[in-house]
């Protein structure tokens, strides 16, 4: 079956870039694709203008899939230290034109887990291990993050805090993250740009500047211009829909090329 | 779920109990029968405990001797089986080639081999070795190799993206992750690999130690109470493996799969 057809996408460097779009639209399946997990039939993607396996291979690839995916067997710290203890080689030709990892301790504080770096997984709260797991990523400081709707099993409270811890690394650690969701409003309060995909296959059919200031919290945040933003994309995620599953909306057709990430 | 404390009587007393009546079952059965002159049938349960006490030297020598055949047996058999696990786990068309023929096998009576391999193999420990080692490779090799493919799928697309080594990839999280599946196995192949060390000795001629030759010498000179003493000993030292297994997997698993206690 064919998952992706049609996505033509440049990330900004540096950006926080979201992909939104209904289940099945290939949203998943463009960020393994990103991370050298899926090779793409035909098309090219590039992360940091080399091959996404190139990319990986130098470490330049963070990942934080849906589920915290953390070793059981590893206390907090250890998971948390994970890329640093395999592909070593990467960490050796980078230290010579690159900033190294991070102290992962330090992310760990950052992320407010500095009172349990020597627990185990299974004594965490679920909101607790999807923090260690950004701070695995984020701590090898990679040149690309990619988050697959990593916040989607913890509830609403946790969600916010993870939202704004995210936030915070993101700050302290630049680089370029790929978000994948299925909330609007969350896509539009964390990110610069909002891709709306359709599908299946995926393709990209809006490529949305959200242009909100930052911080999107509290005083700061514009509510109405933050309502505007979401009606449109939920206008397009609609149209999206209704084209794909046939409706009275028309949504515009796929964009033809080749994908490009960061 | 709460478990009782294994000192608690509720958690041994029915037990006790049951084998209570099963010993009063036998002697009654084996009295009448012995009244009647058919000694050759059942043992007293009183004659069997005089022969096991009145020797426990020899079989707790004969007890070694089958139980280091079937514990050799068990690290040559599962350590090849674990091997191969591996192997067939890193490459899935050797894995398609060899598992249908696993399975099969798996369901087969091994144990029907040991006349062959006695032959093939000759006197001494050896063919008993190669029979409990057969026994148990195939049961060790068809768990632990879905223990190995059972690893979690996003902590091996985390690892990937790393580009960690098929060799990091196995020792960081496949092995760590099939651990259950390996005490799962080992929960069925101890007490098998017991029954396969009895059978080989049964078929190897001039075998002169171990319970499984007690057994057939016994029997062959109509003593009944030796059997049945070399039947409890056996039976003993299946419950002994058991539990030495159950405490080890705790123990492991408490720490390599927290979830599953």
């Amino acid at each position: 079956m064919q998952a992706l057809a049609g996505v033509d996408l440049d990330v900004r460097q540096g950006s926080f870039t979201s992909l939104i779009g209904p289940s099945g639209c290939g949203k998943s399946t463009l960020l393994r694709a990103v991370a050298g997990l899926e090779e793409p039939d035909s098309g090219s993607v590039a992360v940091c203008g080399r091959p996404p396996s190139a990319a990986a291979a130098d470490k330049q690839v963070g990942l934080v899939p849906q589920t915290p995916a953390l070793l059981p067997w590893l206390t907090v710290r250890a998971n948390a230290e994970l890329p640093q203890r395999v592909n070593r080689r990467a960490d050796r030709r980078r230290a010579a034109d690159a900033p190294g990892p991070s102290d992962v301790v330090g992310v760990l504080q950052e992320v407010g887990l500095g009172a349990v770096l020597d627990a185990y997984p299974h004594e965490l709260s679920g909101g607790m291990q999807q923090r260690v797991a950004l701070a695995r990523a984020v701590a090898m400081r990679p040149g690309v993050l990619l988050l697959d709707e990593p916040f989607s099993a913890v509830d609403e409270i946790t969600r916010e805090a993870l939202r704004r811890q995210l936030l915070a690394l993101w700050e302290h650690v630049p680089t370029t993250v790929l978000f994948v969701t299925h909330s609007v409003r969350e896509a539009v309060l964390l990110s610069d740009v909002v891709v709306v995909m359709a599908g299946p296959p995926g393709r990209v059919v809006d490529v949305v500047e959200v242009g909100l200031p930052r911080p999107r919290a509290g005083e700061h945040l514009d509510e109405r211009a933050l309502h505007a933003v979401e009606d449109r994309l939920r206008a397009e995620l609609s149209a999206a829909w209704a084209a794909t599953h046939g409706g009275p909306a028309g949504g515009p057709g796929p964009a033809a090329g080749r994908e490009r990430g960061a | 779920m709460s478990t009782r404390a294994w000192w608690h009587p509720a958690t041994w007393l029915p037990a006790v109990v049951a084998l209570a009546l099963l010993a009063t079952a036998w002697q009654l059965l084996a009295s009448s029968l012995a009244a009647r002159g058919e000694t050759y049938l059942l043992p007293l349960p009183a004659d069997v405990l005089t022969e096991l006490g009145g020797s426990p030297g020899r079989y707790l020598s004969d007890a070694w001797t089958t139980l280091s055949t079937a514990l050799l047996g068990v690290a040559v058999g599962g350590a090849l089986a674990v091997a191969l696990a591996v192997v067939l786990s890193e490459v899935p068309l050797l894995a398609r080639a060899v598992m249908p023929l696993a399975v099969v096998l798996n369901t087969t009576p091994v144990v029907a081999l040991a006349p062959a391999l006695v032959v093939a193999f000759g006197f001494g420990r050896t063919p008993k070795v190669v029979v409990t080692a057969i026994v148990v490779f195939f049961p060790v090799l068809v768990t632990v190799l879905s223990g190995l493919r059972a690893a979690p799928p996003d902590a091996f697309a985390v690892l990937r993206s790393l580009r960690a080594s098929r060799l990091e990839v196995l020792r960081r999280l496949r092995l760590p992750a099939a651990l259950p599946a390996l005490f799962t196995a080992l929960r069925v192949v101890l007490p098998l690999s017991v029954v396969g060390a009895v059978v080989a000795e049964f078929v190897a001629a001039g075998s002169s130690a171990g319970l499984g030759t007690l057994i057939t010498t016994s029997a062959a000179n109509y003593q009944l109470a030796p059997v049945y003493a070399a039947i409890i000993v056996l039976a003993l030292m299946g419950v002994l493996l058991l539990g030495a297994v159950v405490a080890v997997e705790r123990r492991v698993l408490a720490r390599y799969a927290p979830g599953r206690r």
